[in-house]
Formats: structure tokens, C-alpha cells, sequence
């Protein structure tokens, strides 16, 4: 059989046509960006899941996650504000990823274009004086909020050597489903949550604390023998509802008291006055520091 | 995350008060932000740290001639002036013979 030995002007064509393609088409584990916020809405609308996640879409209905952009917007007019007058930089892609790969990780997916659109949906939510056009910027930013595909799909890996499969859906087990599915080992560990409940580094080489818990759940915690993970405390009993500092009945499991008092009569210069020795313990029981966010 | 400590005599009338507050990195002693989010970065951490059980040994005066106290001790979460709630509560009843 006679194999084609291409010549130097070959081998240039051959390369050129690859690079052309490589182009073109995405790398396996990347999603394309698309270009307006309407795609990408679309893209990574939860009404999907409802129709068969009926109880699971209404649990997370009520969790903080369902509100991570639109209980944050005046946080994120401040940052803006920060962005633009403070560091004098545009609000772009990588500064506004600072806040939002968490607050709202499907931008991941929206190009430059559909960032000024967030930009500028947040700043109509917030500045405005027209109360109608301001709820109306609010609603547009409500899809952007933490759902299904933030967690089961952009966050689903969390391995930069292996990211997410356009159109996969991450779980625990990889289950049947009209949809593509996948087992996560990350999905039922603290490593699933320390995405974005952790000290989170820019590409610009910033690193944001922003008061998240990780490192006191890895560090302090697990230092210390404890072995529960988040999904433990906050889904094994209410599901995704996410229960936090807001749930009563969490913080109560979380924090113990104690409290012993004794009478005392303390003598001073031959007299004697009352006094009580009390003992307080206040105790953690929780997989991280009380309080945190 | 708040521990009020307080002493009441016998007519219920408080003689006595303690607080110790456990509070998140970048807000104030009354929760409110006083560091945005992206400034926290060098921190001092004043929390409740995990697995730990934190000990307040105090020794309260109460008035001369008091017969009997009555020592409260109350863990509040707050979350912001007004968004709070009691946690815990438990109270010890001292007589003085």
C-alpha cells in the first residue's frame, strides 16, 4: 500500500486546515459561549428539570441558591461601582466572574456581550427610579440564579482537566434519563460545595474570600477529626432547600449551651458579700465556624 | 452569634449583665457589613471555631442583701439588627440562705 508523504507546502495546508477546524468546532468538554443572555437563559432554563424533578425544583424554589443574584444586587452594583470608579478597569468578563462564576455560574457559557447585558440589567435593577422598569430588570436576572445546571452541570465536575460535557447532567450516580448523565465522585463531597463556599482565585490572580467556609470546614473541622460533609447537615434532611443560618432548627443542632451556677459568698476584709459563680459552655457542633456565609 | 449573661435578684430586677459575641469576619459587633465582600482579605477571625466548646467562668456581684438570683443565660443568632432569634435559653434559680 503507498502512504502519502505530504510535501512542505502539504504538510502547511494540512496544519492550517486543522487549526480551521479546531477552530470551528468546540473541544469535547467545552460549551460553546453563546452571545446574548436570551441563549443563554434558554440554555440552562430549570423548567426542564421541573416537568420531571417536580419536588426537587420546588425545594430549591425556596433555597437561598434560587436567590443568589437577585439577593445580592445591591452587593453587585457595589461591586460594579468598585470596578469601574476604584480600579478605573471595565466591568468585564474577568472582574464580573469575580462575583458571578459563583452568584451565577452558567455566565460561564456567555460571551463579552452577554456580560454587559448583566452589567447593565443590574445597574437598570438598581439605579433606576422607574420601579416597574426596575422589577423588570430583576426578573430578567432571575434565571441567572444558582439552578439545576449551576451545580449539575457548569460546577459538575469540578476538575479543570475534565470539564463538564455540554448537555451532561452531573448527579451522584449516573442514572438513566432522557437526558445525558454522568456520576460525579464530587457530587456528594464538601469538594462539591468548596467551589464556591471557598476562597475563590480570578484569572487576574485576585483571590476573593468573601466570608465562605471551607477553609474553616477543611482546616478547623476536619483537622479535628470531624467527618460529616456539607451535604450531611445541609440536603440529607431537607433536600435542596439548602438549609443554613436561616433554618432555626439547623442552628440549634449547631450550637450547644450549658450553664452551671453555683452561690458564693465572697469575703472582703472580714465581710462577707454575695457573689454567683457561673460557668457557661458554649459549644460547635457545626462542620465549620458559627457564624460565616 | 451572641451569649448574654444576666443576674436578676429576687424581685426580678437585673443586677447583673455579660455578653460575648462571636461574630462573622468584616462586620461589626451589630452585624452589619462594614467590609464589602472582595475587600476581605487579611482577617481576623472572631468566630466559633468548629469542634470546639468555648468556657465563660464569671464571678457575678450581686447586691448586698440579696436572697435569692437568678442567673439567665440566652444564645442569639442575629443576622442584622432586628433579624434575630433566640437559639438557646436555660436559667439557673440561686438561694442565698
Amino acid at each position: 500500500m503507498m502512504q502519502w508523504v505530504p510535501g512542505r507546502a502539504g504538510v502547511s495546508a494540512a496544519l492550517s486546515a486543522a487549526v480551521t477546524a479546531l477552530a470551528l468546532v468546540s473541544s469535547p468538554g467545552e460549551a460553546q459561549t453563546v452571545s446574548t443572555l436570551a441563549e443563554l437563559i434558554k440554555r440552562h432554563d430549570s423548567a426542564e428539570c421541573e416537568s420531571c424533578h417536580e419536588s426537587i425544583h420546588k425545594e430549591w424554589k425556596g433555597s437561598f441558591h434560587a436567590r443568589s443574584v437577585t439577593h445580592s444586587l445591591g452587593s453587585l452594583r457595589a461591586y460594579i461601582r468598585a470596578v469601574e470608579e476604584d480600579r478605573k478597569l471595565l466591568p468585564d468578563k474577568t472582574q464580573m466572574l469575580k462575583c458571578l462564576d459563583c452568584h451565577a455560574p452558567i455566565v460561564n457559557d456567555g460571551d463579552a456581550g452577554v456580560m454587559q447585558e448583566i452589567v447593565a440589567l443590574v445597574k437598570a435593577a438598581t439605579d433606576g427610579k422607574d420601579d416597574a422598569a426596575k422589577a423588570a430588570a430583576v426578573a430578567r436576572l432571575s434565571p441567572l440564579n444558582v439552578g439545576c445546571t449551576g451545580c449539575h452541570q457548569v460546577k459538575g465536575t469540578g476538575d479543570a482537566m475534565r470539564p463538564p460535557e455540554p448537555g451532561v447532567i452531573y448527579g451522584s450516580t449516573g442514572v438513566q434519563a432522557p437526558h445525558p448523565t454522568r456520576a460525579s465522585p464530587i457530587m456528594p463531597s464538601s469538594v462539591m460545595c468548596s467551589q464556591c463556599h471557598a476562597l475563590w482565585y480570578a484569572k487576574d490572580g485576585e483571590y476573593l474570600y468573601c466570608t465562605t467556609i471551607f477553609e474553616s470546614h477543611q482546616n478547623a473541622y476536619r483537622g479535628a477529626g470531624g467527618t460529616q460533609t456539607c451535604q450531611d447537615c445541609h440536603m440529607k434532611s431537607k433536600g435542596h432547600t439548602f438549609p443554613g443560618a436561616h433554618d432555626q432548627e439547623l442552628v440549634r443542632q449547631g450550637i450547644t449551651l450549658s450553664l452551671e451556677a453555683v452561690t458564693y459568698q465572697q469575703v472582703v476584709q472580714g465581710k462577707k458579700h454575695p457573689r454567683a459563680v457561673v460557668t457557661v459552655d458554649v459549644g460547635n457542633l457545626a462542620g465549620h465556624r458559627v457564624p460565616d456565609g | 452569634v451572641v451569649l448574654d449573661v444576666t443576674a436578676r435578684n429576687e424581685s426580678g430586677r437585673k443586677v447583673w449583665s455579660h455578653r460575648k459575641i462571636w461574630q462573622e469576619l468584616g462586620v461589626d459587633l451589630h452585624s452589619v457589613q462594614q467590609v464589602k465582600s472582595w475587600e476581605i482579605k487579611n482577617t481576623i477571625d472572631l468566630s466559633l471555631q468548629p469542634r470546639q466548646t468555648h468556657t465563660e467562668r464569671l464571678l457575678v456581684p450581686l447586691p448586698e442583701g440579696t436572697r435569692a438570683a437568678e442567673i439567665e443565660a440566652v444564645i442569639t443568632y442575629q443576622h442584622r439588627p432586628g433579624e434575630e432569634f433566640v437559639v438557646h435559653r436555660l436559667v439557673k434559680k440561686l438561694p442565698f440562705k
